[in-house]
């Protein structure tokens, strides 16, 4: 549902004039409620932009842990660091981590949501931050690691994944390693090792997803305007479930694209997420 | 006692092969003078654990100082994978014991308190645990049955961390609280801790602020002047990362050579006073003056 569809005012006509980045932020942003909270992480330029355009638009009271520090903040503009002080602007608490972020986190009150991207991320939304190659000791590529993936996807966190690189190498049909739990085998894998919450939702350059209710494999729901459902499948590596008529993604309001050009992201932080 | 030493004489107190804390959090915070100082003196089989591991780490990799990482990731963030860190792990000389966040802090928090074990919900269903047999293990809660982690103590030998401001007995102030968790915990953890400030004070002054004091003076042994002691990472709300350095840093690091030679050549620095001095004034002061340009 879009802001439109909610009588947001000021929400307005759809906008031809947008760009895939753009897109990717005005769906991310539909996915927020005004009472929720959510934290970002590093190089998070399309969720912070989500985060800040659903606090202009239909979410003005959504909580937002800037680089799990800043409370709330006011950033003048996103900044090349999603981590760093200049994002915390004018934030109302630094929170300290050891004790209050995670126990904030942990809690299950608060932070129900978790904006997740993987190098890897497979058909039952399991993610895969830390090796490629069927080593993990000698792997082919040695990624990041863990960091809070391995904790927010075992933690009864609603999961919404995002990633910019659409292509069969991401989307794959088993990750090499699962840092992030998802639906790890489908069906009631995941429920029979006590955990709660999971994957909901997918948004990529080309598409948004989500995860059948009784099999948890991935699903599509819809395509990005110009973008075919046989495309999707050819970027995909592993058989998509689509089910009857795939509509159109809801493209941003005009108003929805000039708060992001303007207000939001005005040097264009989130196309740094697009290999630029 | 007065705790004020060089840093080559902090040094002294890291022995090869010791487990090594050092606060980084991907592009900030990270005590560079000690990590260049650990090169210096050509440290070898350092484990080290950092919440987030940046630049220094990569220094250490490309230097054969470190054989093992163990903490949950390796980043400089916008600037991306560590390339020393991640050749040497690919080649199989450096080994990467990897836990989630909540892991590796539970690990620590025990540690801090003398406890055999901490406990997590986190990593339940991943690949992570069972990469540890002999420091996480599935166990079940005595009072309900519910499945959680325990992870075992981790007592680092010795911790780097760097602060605002410190008196001569060690007391150790931060101006605006402790935002990351390596300052909260590791002094607890660890066997000794060493502290790089960017100001030394008296006692007298210390007093006037004791809301800003978060580590005693007894729970620290070295104490090393050290101002921008984090360049090229930040340190809030003093200065930024350096973001030329760090693009430099990301452009020789694709090639071994060129990486030591930059390490090499600010290493040769045997006093923060030369290292400011060959990082030189414009650039440090461009760091400094953040708040103009957010």
């Amino acid at each position: 549902m879009s802001a439109a569809d909610l009588g947001i005012p000021g929400a307005g006509p759809t906008s031809t004039d947008y760009t895939v980045d753009e897109l990717m932020v005005a769906t991310l942003a539909r996915q927020l409620d005004d009472d929720d909270q959510v934290v970002n992480g590093a190089a998070s330029f399309i969720p912070v932009c989500a985060f800040a355009l659903a606090r202009a638009t239909h979410a003005p009271k959504l909580v937002w842990l800037a680089g799990a520090v800043g409370l709330d903040p006011r950033p003048r503009r996103i900044p090349a660091s999603t981590l760093e002080a200049p994002l915390w602007h004018r934030s109302s608490m630094y929170m300290p981590q050891l004790e209050d972020f995670w126990s904030y986190v942990l809690n299950g009150r608060w932070l129900t949501k978790f904006c997740v991207r993987g190098a890897q991320i497979d058909q039952y939304g399991n993610a895969n931050n830390s090796v490629i190659g069927p080593d993990y000791h000698r792997p082919k590529v040695r990624l990041p690691g863990s960091a809070g993936l391995g904790d927010m996807g075992s933690i009864g966190k609603r999961l919404l994944y995002w990633t910019t690189t659409h292509n069969p190498r991401t989307l794959v049909e088993r990750v090499d390693f699962v840092t992030c739990a998802g639906w790890l085998d489908g069906g009631e894998a995941r429920s029979a090792l006590g955990l709660e919450g999971g994957p909901e939702f997918v948004v990529t350059d080309l598409c948004v997803m989500d995860f059948e209710p009784e099999s948890k494999r991935m699903r599509l729901r819809s395509v990005h305007p110009g973008v075919t459902v046989e495309q999707v499948q050819q970027a995909t590596g592993f058989e998509l479930l689509v089910d009857g008529e795939i509509p159109e993604t809801e493209p941003p309001s005009a108003e929805e694209v000039r708060l992001i050009r303007e207000e939001i992201d005005p040097d264009g932080a989130r196309k740094r997420e697009f290999g630029g | 006692m007065d705790k004020i030493m060089p840093a080559s004489e902090a040094a002294s107190l890291i022995r090869d092969g010791d487990h090594v804390a050092v606060q980084s959090m991907g592009t900030q915070g990270i005590p560079m003078l000690m990590v260049r100082e650990l090169i210096r003196q050509h440290r070898r089989e350092l484990t080290i654990t950092s919440v987030v591991a940046g630049i220094g780490i990569d220094w250490l990799s490309f230097k054969g100082v470190m054989s093992r990482f163990c903490g949950p990731i390796v980043s400089m963030e916008r600037f991306g994978l560590c390339q020393g860190f991640r050749r040497g792990v690919q080649a199989g000389l450096i080994e990467f014991e990897e836990y989630s966040e909540t892991g590796i802090l539970a690990r620590l928090s025990a540690g801090s308190r003398n406890l055999p074990f901490g406990i997590t919900r986190g990593m339940i269903g991943t690949d992570l645990p069972a990469l540890h047999p002999d420091t996480i293990a599935e166990i079940a809660d005595p009072f309900t049955g519910e499945r959680v982690l325990a992870c075992r103590a981790l007592r680092p030998d010795v911790c780097l961390l760097h602060a605002h401001r410190a008196d001569p007995l060690g007391n150790i102030q931060y101006e605006g609280g402790t935002i990351w968790p390596d300052v909260q915990i590791y002094p607890k953890a660890c066997g000794k801790t060493i502290v790089t400030v960017e100001e030394i004070v008296s006692e007298d002054e210390v007093r006037e602020r004791p809301h800003e004091t978060v580590i005693p003076h007894f729970a620290v042994d070295a104490v090393v002047h050290a101002p921008q002691g984090c360049h090229p990472t930040s340190f809030f709300p003093g200065y930024v990362y350096d973001e030329a350095f760090h693009e430099q840093w990301v452009a020789v690091s694709r090639d071994p050579a060129e990486a030591i030679a930059m390490i090499d050549r600010f290493c040769a620095a045997a006093t923060q006073v030369e290292y400011l001095e060959l990082v030189g004034e414009p650039a440090l002061a461009s760091t400094r003056n953040w708040k103009e340009l957010a």
